[in-house]
């Protein structure tokens, strides 16, 4: 009899381990024979601690489960999949995962983490297998054709960037996965390297042969001290299968990966500074050109590429560059694994083809507030990214649409807020972590923002606040032109997005507000 | 207005800079950079004092009242100095020597084994990876991660970040950090604990998140922290 219960650190932080060691306990007060798999998490966490069991009709699951109620489970026959007050029945059935297309998390909490034969059985090294009957030319060009583009936040075009570097000649190439996933409200990069870190080990081995790169590296946050375990350990288990080494799965392709930890600098996560911190300087960005990917890593022409770009390379080698491309909306291709946080309902990861609004998100797939009270205000993109009022819900998940409507979908966050949110102590919180987090390499962000948390706290105290508006304003146009890299130059965006839409907040007059809301 | 000054009150005028006060009362602290009549520059950690448990320059550092300040350091600067062990250093630099870049791998290991990065370390680093002492202590500086003397015996890191706040995470940190008499990165007197600020554990969608010795908390109400708090057996500033 197998039992399923999640090891990643969403619902350890909630109980898993003391569940998890609850069953065995029970089982074998019982004397009941049962296997307990710690899988990835399904990414529903308002459900974490879950606890799946294996039956003929599929899995049923049951959650929120406290160690408290481990021997009622038995009682009521959950290993048979029998009713219980904490039952929630099938996994397909529930909404939220029915409406998702999942290609990047197929499948994460299904299976051990670590064990490759379980990420065989469940379509693994598919993408891989397909690339070595390929050839580098023809990786690359799969990849162009889908239409992916970066799923770091800019968006550029991975394919164009993985042929930029495999026609640039040198004899040490690098591929550089950004795990150094720093925005609040994302989480998809730490869920998929602690749930299905092979997914990733593949997708750097796919981009090392496509573009002639011999080595890799991860770039994983400190924050995220169980992903780190866990990709290690992945690695490990790889090298030893001959998945990476000097004969790739048996090939000619030669390449390994290494990980390697940040240190809690925020800025590591752009793409410069993550170079210069794996190079072991501080992470300070660089100036553009040269591009990274003819001179990057040590110099040399290196990719870098986010988790879950190189993550959808995998169904894009697999199925084709068409079947991926089948999904989305106007120019954006494929799936985004959207990552609902905050104050909502059903917190988790929501996996589905680009084009969705930000309202059904919200409304429908997130349930709305966790506190129960209405919506005020969506931050989407992380700390950079900006403020949407209920208003702009009709906007779709789009790279596109958001950017007419001033936004970004940046990582893929979304974090909601209820009405309880003071949207001018946002806006000082946007110059308070971008002065905490700035290299220090451009004055409008290493100064600027300094004085942004100071002309807050005049608004914020009532002082000279016409004056003061104006000067953020004039502040914004500084750190949107000045600044060589997006922490400065997108800070903007969650400042007068806030400003923009909720005047009220910053001592607008209400009639104004009124005629605002309207609008 | 009165600070606790080695463990006698000290008077001070509003504004006033902490190293005139201990000047002043006749505490020795290396000037270094802080002349008398000029801003302080900042540059030389000659003048490092404990301000309620945590390091600080006093020529930075504003007097204010209540605050509680030790000069002589017995606490976190002599325990790093007494618990620098040169040839255990060296072997932790050298492992890593064979990686390309392999300065921050370096500075994990030695904070691993010290508890911080001590100070002794530096020119042993700066030797053996072939940089400039500059370069290293600029690296050790730019980290968030990289302390200078060893927190306390348990360390909470908030969340402190939209998704948590979002969620009154912040309202919960300020509590905690009020009954503990602490600021962000303070270390209770006993040296219990340690509380960090830390932007974002990925635990979003279970917010308020924390980190307590690496173990990760989600939906952490106030009342859990306290729980959490008190169970670690931390004595709260009077």
């Amino acid at each position: 009899m197998k039992v399923f219960v999640s090891l990643d650190a969403g619902a350890v932080a909630v109980g898993a381990e003391r569940v998890a060691n609850a069953i065995v306990a029970e089982a074998e007060r019982r004397n009941v024979e049962i296997t307990l798999v710690r899988t990835g998490t399904r990414g529903m966490f308002w459900l974490e601690p879950l606890v799946e069991v294996e039956t003929a009709a599929g899995r049923v699951r049951y959650g929120p489960v406290t160690p408290k109620d481990v021997a009622s489970l038995f009682d009521a026959g959950f290993l048979e999949g029998k009713p219980h007050a904490r039952c929630v029945g099938l996994v397909e059935d529930l909404p939220f995962f029915k409406r998702q297309t999942r290609l990047v998390f197929a499948r994460c909490g299904l299976a051990d983490p670590f064990s490759l034969e379980d990420y065989r059985a469940l379509g693994g090294l598919r993408g891989l297998e397909r690339a070595l009957t390929l050839g580098p030319d023809e990786i690359v060009a799969e990849v162009k054709r889908s239409g992916l583009r970066g799923r770091g936040g800019a968006g550029f075009p991975t394919g164009i960037k993985w042929e930029t570097a495999a026609r640039a000649k040198s004899a040490q190439k690098y591929i550089v996965c950004n795990a150094d996933e720093g925005d609040s409200g994302t989480f998809a990069d730490r869920v998929l390297m602690e749930g299905d870190p092979f997914t990733l080990i593949e997708g750097m081995a796919i981009a090392g042969m496509g573009v002639g790169a011999t080595q890799g590296y991860i770039y994983i946050r400190s924050e995220y001290p169980h992903a780190v375990r866990s990709m290690t350990r992945a690695i490990d288990i790889a090298r030893g299968a001959g998945l990476l080494g000097p004969k790739v799965a048996g090939s000619n392709y030669a390449f390994d990966i290494e990980v390697r930890v940040g240190a809690g600098a925020y800025i590591c996560g752009e793409e410069t500074a993550m170079l210069e911190s794996i190079e072991g300087k501080r992470g300070q960005v660089r100036a553009k050109p040269p591009l990274p990917v003819l001179k990057g890593l040590f110099g040399q022409p290196t990719v870098i590429n986010n988790l879950l770009s190189l993550a959808s390379v995998l169904f894009i080698l697999a199925e084709g560059a068409q079947a991926y491309a089948d999904f989305g909306w106007g120019r954006s291709r494929g799936t985004m694994p959207i990552q609902l946080a905050g104050n909502v309902k059903y917190g988790g990861i929501f996996e589905c083809a680009f084009g969705i609004t930000l309202g059904e998100l919200v409304e429908d797939v997130g349930g709305g507030t966790a506190s129960g009270r209405p919506v005020r205000a969506v931050q989407a993109g992380g700390p950079l990214g900006a403020y949407f009022p209920p208003a702009l819900f009709d906007t779709p998940y789009c790279y596109e649409a958001f950017a007419a409507r001033d936004g970004l979908i940046g990582h893929g966050g979304i974090v909601v807020f209820d009405d309880t949110v003071d949207m001018a102590r946002m806006a000082r919180f946007a110059m308070e972590f971008c002065a905490h987090e700035s290299c220090g390499k451009c004055t409008p962000c290493r100064i600027g923002s300094i004085r942004g948390v100071e002309i807050f706290d005049r608004i914020l105290a009532g002082r000279e606040r016409e004056k003061s508006l104006a000067l953020v304003h004039d502040l914004c146009e500084i750190l949107k032109s000045g600044s060589l890299c997006a922490l400065g130059g997108l800070v903007p965006y969650p400042v007068l997005s806030a400003l923009k839409h909720f005047p009220e907040d910053f001592g607008a007059a209400v009639e104004h507000t009124a005629v605002g809301q309207e609008g | 207005m009165s600070l606790k000054l080695n463990g006698e009150p000290a008077d001070f005028l509003h504004g006033e800079r902490l190293i005139d006060v201990i000047g002043r009362c006749g505490f020795q602290v290396a000037r270094g950079c802080a002349h008398s009549r000029s801003e302080a520059i900042n540059l030389v950690d000659a003048c490092t004092v404990q301000i309620d448990g945590r390091l600080a320059r006093a020529c930075e550092a504003i007097a204010q009242d209540g605050m509680q300040v030790v000069t002589s350091l017995p606490l976190a600067g002599g325990a790093s100095a007494e618990a620098f062990d040169h040839e255990r250093a060296r072997q932790i630099i050298q492992d890593e020597l064979g990686r390309e870049g392999p300065l921050l791998p370096i500075l994990h290991g030695l904070q691993q084994e010290f508890g911080c990065v001590p100070r002794e370390a530096e020119p042993l680093i700066a030797d053996l990876v072939n940089i400039t002492r500059a370069e290293v202590h600029g690296v050790v500086s730019f980290y968030h991660d990289f302390r200078r003397a060893p927190a306390g015996r348990h360390v909470l890191k908030l969340c402190r970040a939209e998704a948590c706040q979002s969620m009154g995470g912040e309202l919960n940190a300020q509590q905690l950090l009020k009954k503990l008499g602490l600021d962000w990165g303070g270390t209770t007197p006993d040296g219990a604990l340690s509380v960090e600020p830390v932007y974002c554990l990925g635990l979003c969608a279970s917010a308020p998140g924390a980190l307590l010795d690496g173990e990760p908390l989600g939906r952490v109400s106030a009342e859990q922290l306290e729980e959490l708090v008190d169970g670690l057996g931390v004595e709260a500033k009077r």
